[in-house]
């Protein structure tokens, strides 16, 4: 397995190829971000939203050659550009909304002053109902900040 | 709760498929992957991630219970 990190801030991605199970046999890479922590494990879920993630191409500035553990450069700082996902290179926008989220924070803690309203990235508050019920975020546009 | 159990279910799906230390790609390769999976979230998981992708059961079975268990 290769793995590529970004350090601080903190992008990875985890590429293989699959030994066993339904993947058997291909080139399978899961990218994981951890910049933002818990409530990126929360809010771009629920709310359907594309989130950056690291940049393996050459233009991103990741090494092309390497192998094993291969460190790539992200571009920026989480307290001048975590808030609204502005990374000035190394990552990208994939094509679909973030899959799967991780949390060590029941998802409902994230509302009311809990919740992260400098965070553009993650649109729309959530109450502690849709927390529970998944629903979907009405608005979809990095404009509609969330509201008190 | 629920997204503990998301947790626990990506565990399962991840390590069903380990063993995964059969090659070490390039970023090349990587990008190319036709099987791409996209997880965000706390930072505490990363190494769980990549202990389930290489078949670890013991720090599997680590993140089931710090992370679905709420064990410290």
């Amino acid at each position: 397995m290769s793995t590529f990190a970004s350090g601080t801030p903190d992008f990875n991605a985890y590429s293989c190829t699959a030994a066993a199970g339904p993947f058997n046999g291909q080139s399978t890479t899961i990218y994981y971000r951890a910049e933002g922590g818990s409530v990126v494990g929360v809010l771009p879920v629920i709310n359907n939203v594309a989130i950056k993630q690291l940049d393996l191409s050459a233009a991103g500035g990741c090494p092309q050659a390497a192998t094993g553990a291969v460190t790539c450069v992200v571009g920026g700082t989480s307290a001048a550009n975590g808030s609204n996902d502005s990374w000035t290179s190394g990552v990208f926008t994939p094509t679909v909304a973030a899959q799967v989220g991780i949390s060590d924070l029941e998802p409902k803690v994230f509302i009311g002053d809990n919740f992260p309203q400098q965070l553009h990235l993650h649109r729309c508050k959530r109450t502690a109902t849709d927390l529970n019920r998944r629903h979907y975020c009405r608005k979809t546009s990095f404009s509609s900040k969330p509201s008190v | 709760m629920r997204n503990l159990i998301v947790a626990s279910a990506v565990a399962a799906a991840l390590s069903s498929g380990a063993a995964m230390a059969v090659t070490a790609p390039t970023a090349v390769t990587a990008q190319a992957a036709p099987i791409k999976i996209y997880i965000s979230g706390s930072s505490a998981a990363k190494a769980a991630i990549k202990a389930s992708l290489s078949g670890a059961d013991w720090l599997q079975r680590q993140w089931y219970e710090h992370v679905c268990l709420g064990h410290a």
